[in-house]
């Protein structure tokens, strides 16, 4: 009886023992589970220097729910020109070219038009707080890609990066929550093509808002307005810079933070600053629908008004307006006006981190 | 015929139940076979024990007497769920479901309603923080860069 248990013993052993060497064979040749920033950084790269066109397929969450686009992309040297082929924006141009991007409608006009700035990888910040990890080889686009997934304070990010050129051929974002924010997978590509030709990126329009960096101090002293300074944000995210946006309607300040993939923005302006408001309203993302601000909208604060501040943040006895939430495509906001001041945090923090920041902000 | 086969059916003979073939065919076996004689032989004395033995009628209402000094078996609770017809369990389950996700919903509807939506000034100034950032999704905020409207931020 022993000796008949001692066999089957043997033999489950050494069955666990054969599967376990094919497991990590497998592992180990795919390369899954291991570490791959190093991928990460290398994809970052070729969204710059690659050269590519295809079509493309994007899901994004908006306020209406989730929206699927094809668009026909073509990218390379750090620029891009996509035009969306379905929905709503059918026709639409959207071009990106050294820091500016803009969009062009289907004659040809010139519409919307920003600044954006180069997004480097910072590549501490990320460590700290990303951990990317390689799980194994999927096919996208008909190409060879390895699958990176990443997690950090802002969220989820899905990378399909080709073998071959290091581009990301799928990106895919999830908030903190676990919830799709967007995700982009191209349907075709053609890596043998010339980046888009250069083009004469449109002046900006007449009165149109320029964004310049700047310090706090100077952005204190170029505005009449208080300039509160962020006194606390959830742990990795780190302040990238302080901005000054200037128009002739209206100058924002905005403190900029991020966890190395995802921005965390922090708005200030004037209370009542645009010309010609009154009677405007917040309207739905597109102009659909128009809603009219209520009591039952907004959201009194006393709760965090009676709530003990961060060490460090100057307490001010001055009456605070009610404290807002908003719903935006990306990320959400909270919003609440300190005396002559309106604060907007913006990033995909939940509803009491976004509070907390605006408790602690600091006058100074 | 086989001993088994004869033995199967010794009572059977024993009371004059078969036909006549087969009662034929379990007498030649007999005239053949000692053992089975003798098992018929025992066959015999045991009625021969049983017939003196008087028929009794059982006392009227003795078993509805025995039926209720039977004590109920005690099944576990959840005994009786398990026993009901399982279209009913499919149904109540799926209700569970439905009115489940009603509410969920109207819960979620309600969050929602509770908050306003962001004005396209900001939208804009979180798209561009966005598209400062490595890995930026171009397309994703291309989409949504175009699906701006004119909102402007006015409180």
């Amino acid at each position: 009886m022993t000796r008949r248990l001692l066999t089957v013993l043997t033999a489950i052993a050494a069955v666990t023992a054969v599967l376990l060497a094919a497991w990590l064979t497998l592992r180990l040749t795919s390369g899954e589970g291991e570490d791959a920033s190093e991928l990460v950084r290398s994809a970052r790269a070729a969204l710059d220097t690659v050269a590519v066109r295809g079509t493309v397929l994007t899901t994004v969450r908006t306020l209406d729910g989730e929206r699927e686009v094809r668009a026909l992309m073509h990218r390379g040297e750090g620029r891009f020109t996509m035009r969306i082929l379905s929905g709503p924006g059918e026709g639409t141009q959207v071009r990106r070219q050294g820091e500016a991007v803009w969009i062009e409608g289907r004659e040809g006009r010139v519409g919307r038009r920003s600044e954006i700035g180069v997004g480097e990888l910072d590549s501490d910040l990320l460590a700290r707080n990303w951990d990317f990890v390689s799980e194994g080889t999927r096919r996208v686009a008909g190409r060879v890609t390895t699958l990176v997934r990443g997690a950090g304070p802002g969220g989820g990010l899905t990378l399909a990066v080709d073998r071959e050129t290091g581009f990301p051929l799928h990106i895919s974002r999830t908030d903190p929550r676990g919830r799709l924010v967007s995700e982009t997978t191209w349907l075709d590509a053609d890596f043998s093509v010339q980046p888009p030709a250069l083009v004469t990126a449109p002046p900006e329009a007449e009165g149109g808002p320029r964004r310049r960096s700047v310090t706090l101090a100077e952005a204190r002293a170029a505005v009449g307005f208080v300039v509160y300074e962020p006194g606390w944000v959830p742990e990795g995210w780190e302040l990238h810079g302080w901005y000054l946006q200037e128009s002739p309607r209206m100058t924002l300040v905005q403190a900029r933070f991020s966890d190395g993939i995802r921005p965390l923005v922090v708005i200030q302006r004037e209370a009542g600053q645009e010309p010609g408001s009154a009677g405007a309203g917040a309207e739905r993302l597109g102009g659909e629908q128009r809603r009219e601000r209520s009591g039952v909208h907004r959201q009194r604060d006393e709760e965090a008004r009676g709530r003990p501040r961060e060490s460090g943040s100057q307490p001010h006895e001055r009456p605070q307006r009610p404290l807002e939430h908003l719903r935006g495509t990306g990320a959400d906001a909270s919003r609440r006006q300190m005396d002559g001041t309106v604060v907007v945090v913006i990033g995909p923090l939940s509803r009491e981190e976004r509070e907390r920041v605006l408790d602690a902000m600091k006058a100074p | 015929m086989r001993c088994a086969e004869v033995r199967e059916k010794l009572t059977e003979y024993q009371l004059g139940l078969l036909d006549e073939a087969e009662a034929e065919t379990l007498r030649l076996h007999l005239d053949d076979c000692a053992a089975c004689r003798e098992e018929l032989a025992v066959l015999e004395r045991m009625d021969a024990l049983i017939a003196p033995a008087e028929r009794v009628a059982a006392p009227e209402g003795m078993w509805l007497a025995v039926h209720a000094r039977i004590k109920p078996r005690h099944s576990p609770w959840w005994r009786s769920w398990m026993e009901a017809p399982r279209p009913a369990l499919a149904m109540a389950a799926a209700l569970l479901l439905a009115v489940g996700g009603i509410w969920l919903g109207l819960r979620g509807m309600r969050d929602d309603a509770a908050y306003e939506v962001l004005a396209s000034d900001y939208q804009e100034q979180q798209i561009v923080a966005q598209w400062s950032q490595p890995l930026a999704d171009d397309a994703a905020l291309g989409v949504i860069y175009a699906s701006l409207g004119g909102t402007r931020e006015t409180q």
